[in-house]
């Protein structure tokens, strides 16, 4: 069977390497991916011509008995925000719609009542996992586009890892000629910067649930992300999956994910781990560490996490043999784009004293 | 300093208004006086002139008496010191924000200095005998005998004033207490007053701060607490250099009865504040500061 | 230059010049502690609270020697101008600080008085008052991000330390 298998991994991988040479660029992959996504997003907005009041009521500290008179399929929890507070506007991650989480530009369409829920909640269990979640789809995002053309990353699905394990984490099979390719520190930091650049454009996390055909239509040149599609309406009851658009960037994800980017403040890239060869090819797996503004950690220890979170999160789901490859690195930085790379050594340059003091 | 004080010594200083006419007398007198008052007294009471001999040193007498008195004054002394648990006020410090530091270091000198110097216990009202070295006195010290009317400043800088009535000229001197000329002090009696200043000796009959050069030292008690001479002065008629009566002296050792009517007592009562002894801000107690101190002195002193 | 060096300087100065002199001084300050002593917490402006709690504070000291201390009682008679206080003082205030050595007062600023004149003004509380608290009681979450991420830092310290003992 041992040898099957490893013909079938060879067969798998000789079909990945020629559908990726026949496979169209990158970028028209996402503006295909975008289109499709706006079209279904101007489809559901045109379920509600006409303009329905609805009747939200408040719920929070300060803001009980408030009653919102808002527009049905229109306004979101953040447009209920904005007629509160700045406070509540910065400060707001997620909604409780009736008890359920609701991302925050998602319409309302039926009265409800509404909680708008921040990282300093008494009970904020629900917040940080959709922020670790986010956190790691951010990295996804960050680690499709960081590659140039002729490298394809294919994004896995997002690992639910708890807050405790001291990092998220962000399953990718990088492109079969990067194999070999241990990524450096430099490496490292040039993914963060691209994150960091993501956190400062602030961009909206804008959440689509869709029929599962939609989302095969979104996905129709990832064979990986079809099946993963196909898992998750399955699991679901309505049977739809929820996509989310960052930027031009569309996702799956398992769960509700916070309202921005802007929201995350402290974020780097920690490690970029080997998991051994999967169904797709050589599984590697991204790890990061990440704090919301609001909540912001002095550096001695932000320092102690960073360390705690190179270390391999392991997860229930994949329980891969974990191998660390080899410090040794002569292709690495080459797959990246050369911009980027470029960038990346500057700022290397300039803080190499306080961000590198043992290399 | 003026001419005539330099003349008289660096480190003496003299009352502001009896000065004037003293000054020659007294800078023959003195030394004379305190001589002949050995030379006397060892024919007397030996007991208590012996230290006197040796200091000022005439040679006259017949050495055999002088050895076995000598031991038995430096234990009662030693004794009294120990008996009752006296610090001297300058080594309180003042209430101020100064680093304690600077006082420790200056008690340290004013330890070594009392270890040369073996300055006794005295109060304001006790009768003292200084003797100071001067070059030129004949014999090149200056015995000076007064009443204590005051004692002043803190640490190496601490004062002690000296009154005295000579040829009807009063005459105050005041002795830096650790200035090296100081050769000795005697306590000739050793009593405490009614008040804790006597500057209104200036303004009181001349007879209450008149002593005899000559005087003999008083046997005192070792143990127990310091007689107070419960004296009330008489006073010249007004004016004098302060309002004594005001409430802000407190004087208790004046005949007020007598130099003022009640009319006038009662006047000076506007000046009373009795607040102020309920304004616990200008509280400052050193109790503990005290006994810190003394332990260590004592500690220091016994090496 | 002179002036500006005698304000920057103390010298011994330790009490403001308040009141019309230092009687009226005094007696507004004990106008002021008996209120304090009466209601454990009263509002008035910076200045006069902040020389009022010395005094408050050292009441509590002569309190604490107990009401058959000469002092203590000539000290209470005198600050407290309504006698029925007395009591209060050494009964209530002095056992209830008796663990305490010193701070028995708390003084929080309020916004300025807008009425009469724009005077800083400030609250004076004597601690362990029955009134709502001063400042909000702050909390510590252990459910925040941050907080979970050190709990997980934390247990993994604890198990690396158990597995190499």
């Amino acid at each position: 069977t041992m040898v099957t298998r490893s013909v079938c991994q060879v067969l798998q991988r000789n079909f990945a390497s020629a559908a990726a040479a026949a496979r169209p660029p990158a970028a028209e992959v996402h503006s295909q991916r975008n289109a499709i996504f706006s079209r279904e997003q101007a489809r559901q907005r045109a379920l509600y011509p006409r303009i329905e009041k609805i009747e939200v009521s408040m719920q929070g500290p300060g803001l009980d008995g408030t009653l919102l008179v808002m527009n049905k399929g229109m306004s979101t929890p953040l447009s209920c925000a904005r007629h509160l507070t700045e406070h509540h506007v910065t400060n707001s991650v997620m909604a409780l719609v009736d008890g359920k989480p609701w991302h925050l530009h998602q319409p309302l369409i039926h009265s409800c009542s509404l909680t708008l829920l921040t990282f300093k909640d008494s009970d904020p269990t629900l917040v940080n996992q959709a922020y670790w979640r986010s956190c790691a789809a951010l990295l996804g995002q960050v680690l499709e586009r960081a590659f140039k053309d002729e490298f394809r990353a294919e994004l896995l699905s997002i690992p639910e890892v708890p807050v405790t394990s001291g990092a998220f984490c962000c399953d990718v099979v990088l492109d079969p000629q990067l194999d070999t390719w241990i990524p450096s520190e430099e490496a490292l930091r040039s993914l963060t910067r691209g994150a960091q650049q993501l956190i400062h454009r602030d961009l909206a996390w804008e959440p689509l649930e869709v029929m599962p055909s939609v989302a095969l239509e979104v996905f129709s040149d990832s064979r990986c992300k079809q099946e993963e599609v196909e898992q998750k309406a399955a699991q679901c009851p309505s049977g739809t999956v929820m996509l989310y658009r960052c930027g031009d960037h569309v996702l799956l994800s398992a769960g509700p994910l916070v309202a921005r980017t802007g929201l995350c403040s402290q974020y780097e890239v920690t490690a970029l781990h080997s998991l051994g060869q999967g169904a797709w090819g050589l599984h590697r797996r991204a790890q990061g560490l990440s704090l919301p503004l609001q909540l912001q950690a002095h550096h001695t220890v932000w320092r102690k996490l960073r360390r705690r979170a190179e270390k391999p999160v392991r997860t229930n789901i994949t329980d891969f043999f974990l191998t660390r490859l080899p410090k040794s690195s002569d292709i690495k930085a080459k797959a990246l784009r050369p911009a980027r790379r470029r960038r990346a050594v500057s700022v290397l340059g300039q803080w190499c004293g306080l961000m590198l003091p043992h290399v | 300093e003026s001419p005539a004080a330099a003349a008289f010594g660096g480190g003496v200083k003299f009352g502001v208004a009896h000065v004037r006419v003293a000054l020659p007398r007294l800078y023959g007198r003195v030394p004379s006086s305190s001589h002949r008052a050995a030379v006397r007294t060892g024919s007397g009471r030996f007991l208590f002139t012996s230290v006197c001999l040796r200091i000022v040193g005439s040679g006259e007498q017949p050495p055999k008496f002088t050895p076995p008195s000598k031991p038995v004054i430096i234990d009662k002394t030693q004794t009294v010191a120990s008996l009752r648990k006296f610090l001297s006020p300058e080594f309180i410090p003042p209430r101020q924000r100064t680093d304690p530091f600077k006082f420790f270091i200056e008690r340290k000198d004013m330890i070594r200095r009392r270890k040369v110097l073996g300055v006794p216990e005295f109060y304001v009202g006790s009768i003292l005998a200084v003797t100071m070295a001067d070059p030129n006195a004949s014999g090149k010290t200056n015995r000076f005998v007064g009443i204590c009317i005051q004692r002043g400043g803190k640490g190496l800088g601490a004062t002690f004033v000296l009154r005295n009535i000579i040829d009807n000229q009063g005459v105050e001197i005041c002795y830096e207490l650790y200035n090296p000329r100081i050769q000795k002090i005697d306590v000739l009696k050793l009593e405490k007053r009614l008040d804790d200043n006597l500057m209104y000796l200036r303004d009181a009959l001349p007879e209450y701060s008149t002593v005899d050069p000559e005087t003999k030292p008083v046997p005192f008690c070792s143990t127990g607490e310091v007689p107070v001479n419960k004296i009330k002065v008489k006073m010249r008629p007004k004016p004098w250099s302060k309002r004594w009566e005001r409430p802000k002296f407190n004087i208790q050792g004046i005949r007020f009865d007598l130099a003022l009517s009640p009319e006038q007592m009662e006047r000076a009562q506007k000046w009373a504040q009795p607040w102020q002894e309920y304004d616990m801000l200008k509280e400052y107690d050193s109790s503990k500061l005290e006994e810190q101190i003394l332990s260590e002195v004592q500690q220091v002193m016994s090496k | 230059m002179r002036l500006a060096l005698q304000l920057l300087i103390s010298h011994g100065r330790v009490a403001r010049r308040m009141g019309l002199g230092p009687e009226s001084r005094i007696n507004m300050l004990r106008n002021i502690l008996t209120g304090l002593v009466r209601h454990e917490r009263i509002e008035t402006t910076l200045a006069r609270a902040d020389e009022v709690r010395f005094y408050a504070e050292k009441l509590i000291d002569y309190a604490k020697k107990g009401d058959t201390d000469e002092k203590a009682m000539k000290m209470a008679s005198f600050w407290l101008t309504e006698k029925d206080l007395v009591p209060k003082l050494f009964k209530v205030l002095a056992p209830r600080f008796e663990t305490q050595s010193n701070g028995y007062t708390r003084l929080a600023r309020i916004p300025n008085r807008q009425n009469l004149d724009r005077a800083k003004m400030a609250v004076l509380e004597y601690k362990g008052n029955p009134f709502p608290p001063l400042y909000p009681a702050k909390k510590e979450n252990e459910l925040t991000i941050i907080n979970q991420l050190l709990k997980g830092y934390r247990e993994e310290r604890a198990q690396q330390l158990s597995v190499k003992v």
